[in-house]
């Protein structure tokens, strides 16, 4: 990214704006799927929203709450869409809170950092599995589909979307127990879980 | 008593870890009671959704900002193509210089007028890029994904894939003029003081306000334009030798253009297909693979090349909603048992 950086016209401090668009990704990706609209659309909407900071040379620092200006201009894009279209389901703004989501209990029950860790070994394990497993993997605990949605999105049986998630899944546990299972991991979990 | 796989796989159990419904979340916790065992599976289970989840998030999150990384470029990239274009010039000349330096008073001379004339140059292909700058913002859709643009009169565009459009920075202001390469969808808002002009390397429609798609690529050679509401002016953007009279259309009705011809013929074309390209939906019914290649070629508007031969003639069904040509691709690969490769201005389809 070397090559752009200052050289093109009316871009304030890029890196920035990557590392904002990286940070606040998940939770627009969150509150633009719940307005309907699917993730190719959500992602079309997010893009615009920081390319038009980068033409506005919005100055950030300047910004107190950069969270809530973001989470605010992604917004009103998305309105101005619902104007527009008028085929998205039309969701109250009061419908959005503020907040960020909150992690569910299990998530803070866990040991953050062991939680990591596993994260690491996965994305990795995940990397080396067959493509279509890697494709109804996404869809299912990213994107949050039922199996009969992947079916209609992927043109795969339903049946061929449960084999290649099972294979997906069992393949993960056996790159995991191979790849050092420490009974320990297990043990500090499960001393967390009984608190 | 469930196997990990089973449990993970379960779509109440994923709810249950996500907190998303009280019957789900009611339903593994009492599972979870049943035993100290089937306690240890739920916690190991719900360990793994989590991780995994997450994991998902922040690869996604990565592929999102190298994306957006690739959009940035891409709208910046005309410009520095052209700006590139004119440095080189200029590099030209010391080289001659070293030449011309032995020559008499009058070679230098004209050799100064020479430079003079490419510093003139050099000032001008500079000149045209701020110009361009200022008065154009360039948008570019990257190759196998459409670029959804709402303009400053809240008029809609859809950017097929493999296409430019630019946009005056004064658009809205005294006029509402566009230029594209490439193919688009236009839902404009009406608007009857400033008519909408659309621009091609061949054709001009006016509107007030309607609907339409256009397509003008620069490697095909026809070009035409579809309305699907209201009414369209459309004629050639060059002077032609023969007829230069515009054509008026309406609904259901298409001009196309071929400027090798120059030919330009009102026709009707087909509105239910016209509409499923503009929700994204790519259907495909018992398709053979010839003609799934030329689909995917008018749809994503890039050439395909094939390598090797096809062996089985099997035939293809599946709806795809506004995917980007690389999943289709996967999976219609995966289909055919072919590899692929998405390249600057071709896809190639290879069979070895």
């Amino acid at each position: 990214m070397s090559e752009l950086d200052g050289s093109i016209p009316g871009l304030a401090m890029p890196d920035d704006i990557y590392s904002l668009y990286q940070q606040h990704y998940s939770y627009l990706v969150f509150v633009g799927l719940k307005s309907g609209m699917d993730l190719a659309g959500v992602k079309d909407q997010i893009n615009q929203t920081f390319l038009s900071f980068l033409e506005k040379k919005t100055d950030f620092t300047k910004i107190s709450n950069v969270k809530s200006y973001i989470l605010t201009s992604f917004r009103r894009k998305l309105i101005d869409t619902h104007r527009l279209e008028k085929r998205y389901k039309m969701e109250p703004l009061d419908d959005f809170t503020d907040a960020w989501s909150e992690p569910s209990t299990e998530e803070t029950m866990l040991n953050s950092q062991t939680l990591e860790e596993l994260k690491d070994k996965l994305s990795r394990i995940f990397e080396n599995l067959p493509r279509r497993c890697q494709t109804v993997i996404f869809l299912k605990y990213y994107e949050g589909l039922s199996n009969e949605e992947i079916a209609e999105r992927t043109s795969l049986t339903i049946r061929s979307v449960y084999n290649n998630l099972f294979e997906g899944i069992k393949r993960m546990r056996e790159a995991l127990n191979k790849e050092n299972f420490n009974p320990k991991d297990l043990n500090i979990f499960l001393t967390l879980m009984f608190v | 008593m469930y196997t990990l796989e089973e449990i993970i796989l379960d779509q109440t159990f994923v709810n249950y870890c996500h907190k998303s419904n009280e019957e789900d979340i009611l339903r593994w916790q009492n599972y979870a009671k049943a035993s100290a065992e089937n306690e240890a599976q739920v916690a190991e289970a719900a360990k793994l959704v989590i991780a995994l989840n997450l994991m998902l998030k922040s690869r996604e999150e990565k592929i999102a900002v190298q994306e957006f990384k690739d959009l940035v470029r891409a709208q910046y990239e005309d410009l520095k193509i052209e700006e590139t274009s004119a440095s080189v010039k200029i590099r030209k000349s010391p080289s001659l210089n070293r030449i011309w330096y032995a020559a008499a008073a009058s070679v230098l001379l004209v050799m100064g007028v020479v430079l003079f004339d490419q510093y003139q140059k050099k000032e001008k292909a500079e000149l045209a890029v701020q110009q361009e700058q200022q008065r154009y913002r360039i948008y570019k859709s990257p190759l196998g994904e459409r670029l959804t643009v709402t303009l400053a009169d809240h008029s809609k565009v859809i950017l097929n894939s493999n296409s430019v459009l630019k946009v005056p920075h004064l658009y809205n202001k005294d006029s509402r003029k566009l230029v594209l390469l490439g193919a688009a969808y236009f839902e404009v808002s009406p608007n009857a003081s400033l008519p909408f002009v659309i621009e091609s390397s061949d054709m001009k429609a006016t509107v007030l306000g309607t609907s339409f798609f256009m397509r003008a690529y620069p490697h095909e050679s026809g070009q035409q334009v579809e309305l699907l509401t209201g009414k369209l002016k459309v004629q050639k953007s060059y002077s032609s030798e023969t007829d230069n009279n515009p054509e008026i259309i309406g609904p259901g009705e298409m001009v196309m253009l071929n400027r090798s011809v120059d030919l330009m013929e009102k026709e009707t074309f087909d509105v239910p297909s016209r509409e499923s390209w503009i929700k994204g939906q790519l259907k495909f019914n018992n398709t053979s693979f010839s003609s799934v290649v030329s689909a995917l070629e008018d749809w994503y508007g890039v050439p395909f090349e094939i390598r090797g031969k096809q062996q089985s003639a099997g035939k293809f069904s599946g709806t795809y909603e506004n995917e980007p040509l690389e999943r289709v691709l996967n999976i219609f690969c995966f289909a055919t048992d072919c590899s692929f490769k998405i390249e600057k201005d071709k896809v190639i389809i290879d069979f070895n």
